[in-house]
């Protein structure tokens, strides 16, 4: 039998499935605490393009730092959508035969099942996202908001309110952004176990939690673009 | 007083050999007496296909106690049947209704080859055990109960992590067909007791490496494995098998 033995892979060094899971739970935790920096951030956009225009030059004036950060982030992001992906192929091939009926014993339930296309929704979505926000000129003819600031450019302020005020826009950041919260609520409640943490009485407290956090992370985002929309769409009325 | 007796039609995995091509075949089963077990309405099911001159179910039983860890199938999707902490030889047939159809499949994964029929090779099992599921002794007489201490609470821990009798349902439940669950239990049974102590690093980095090596997938937390499990195993004891693997990354001492 081939399987008799462990040891002929000894000597050769090869990633464990616990490594590879604690990588995606750290480099997970990275995001988390970027994701809610991201929220902060956005949400100064309600104190005005003056506030929101001065927030984004200071991170910029940032200069090596910032490099680092994004250098950083890059770094957890690809190691998340890396080591998530050959954990998921190897779990795809330890059941080659599937069950003609499978029933869950109740523990299980749709986000878990989904985290998969949750988190390539997400992938796709901040593809996306850099090409509309953060690569476009800041004072390009996409920065000017018609009837406000006298045609002069709004800077990432207008950018952001060009963007949000196209409903389907607006929608599918929403989606995006739906995606996120049920992402960050199952990932921030499952994290503890991978890390070894807590206990299971803990984690259900930590649930809890991470539920009530992943849902305000998707409606704070999500609040921008409604406010945007309101404001462009519903003034007139 | 007359037993109560229930109807049933049973779809069944049949396959001959691991090689050959599986199929479900269904049978009725009449007035069974809904106080048998659910292997003993298997066993009158057999009893009839033998003297039809068919081939019998196989499956896999040993102690019908509930504590051997030999039986076991996929009962209407749910590894061991829909009882919770509770083996399938201890599974009773008042629990389903006349006229049901019963859905019953081996436990699927690769790492558990199948055999015939509902039998699986479960042996991936025993090479976790044997890459470090054990502790190393003299042999001789037995030290006093009082020679090494152990607090309450770790001796409970440890106790209900040795509670897994190894049957695999963790397996057949988990999405992933990841043997987390048994191996964390091998583990903390251990790992929580000062005789499993001088082991330790060893231990979790071999019982991971031989587990990976089987093809089991791995843990992505969605519980199922813990809701199958006849002995009531929890996921905390994954928990358990992280914070060991994560030692081993600690520099020595």
């Amino acid at each position: 039998m081939a399987k008799d033995s462990g040891q002929d892979g000894a000597g050769k060094f090869r990633l464990n499935t616990v490594s590879r899971e604690l990588l995606v739970a750290v480099s997970g935790l990275v995001l988390v605490l970027f994701i809610l920096v991201h929220l902060a951030g956005n949400l100064i956009l309600f104190r005005g393009p003056d506030a929101f225009n001065a927030y984004s030059q200071h991170l910029h004036e940032l200069g090596l730092l910032l490099a680092a950060i994004r250098a950083g982030l890059i770094a957890a992001f690809v190691l998340h959508v890396v080591m998530t992906a050959w954990l998921v192929l190897a779990n795809r091939a330890a059941r080659t035969t599937r069950y003609a009926v499978q029933r869950t014993m109740g523990n299980t339930n749709f986000v878990k099942q989904t985290m998969i296309y949750s988190g390539l929704l997400i992938l796709v979505f901040v593809l996306l996202h850099l090409y509309d926000f953060t690569f476009i000129d800041k004072a390009g003819p996409y920065s000017v908001v018609e009837g406000r600031n006298t045609g002069q450019s709004l800077g990432l302020y207008g950018i952001v309110w060009n963007a949000f005020s196209n409903p389907l826009h607006s929608l599918l950041y929403i989606v995006a952004m739906a995606a996120l919260g049920l992402h960050f609520s199952n990932a921030v409640s499952t994290i503890w176990v991978t890390l070894g943490v807590l206990s299971d009485a803990a984690t259900a407290k930590a649930n809890l939690a991470a539920r009530v956090l992943g849902a305000a992370i998707a409606v704070a985002f999500s609040a921008i673009p409604l406010y945007v929309l309101a404001m462009t769409h519903l003034r007139g009325v | 007083m007359a037993e109560k007796t229930i109807s049933i039609t049973l779809r069944v995995w049949r396959q001959d050999g691991p090689q050959a091509e599986g199929r479900f075949a269904s049978y009725h089963a009449k007035d069974i007496p809904a106080d048998l077990s659910f292997l003993e309405m298997l066993d009158i099911v057999n009893a009839g296909l033998e003297k039809a001159g068919a081939d019998p179910i196989a499956f896999e039983h040993d102690c019908r106690e509930g504590i051997c860890g030999s039986c076991g199938a996929v009962v209407n999707g749910h590894a061991h049947g829909p009882q919770r902490a509770t083996t399938l030889c201890q599974l009773y047939m008042r629990h389903f209704n006349d006229g049901d159809v019963i859905t019953i499949e081996p436990f699927r994964a690769k790492a558990f080859p199948l055999i015939k029929d509902l039998v699986v090779d479960r042996s991936a099992f025993d090479r976790i055990i044997q890459a470090g599921g054990y502790i190393s002794v003299k042999t001789g007489t037995a030290p006093d109960a009082h020679a090494q201490l152990v607090p309450k609470p770790k001796a409970e821990q440890a106790m209900d992590a040795a509670a897994c009798i190894g049957c695999g349902a963790c397996v057949a439940a988990c999405p992933n067909a990841s043997a987390s669950l048994f191996t964390a239990a091998k583990i903390s049974q251990l790992c929580k007791l000062p005789q499993g102590d001088p082991e330790r690093k060893r231990r979790v980095s071999a019982m991971i490496r031989q587990m990976d090596h089987e093809g089991f997938g791995s843990c992505s937390k969605h519980y199922e494995c813990q809701a199958a499990c006849p002995k009531e195993i929890k996921v905390a004891n994954i928990a358990t098998m992280n914070r060991e693997f994560l030692r081993t990354l600690l520099p020595g001492e």
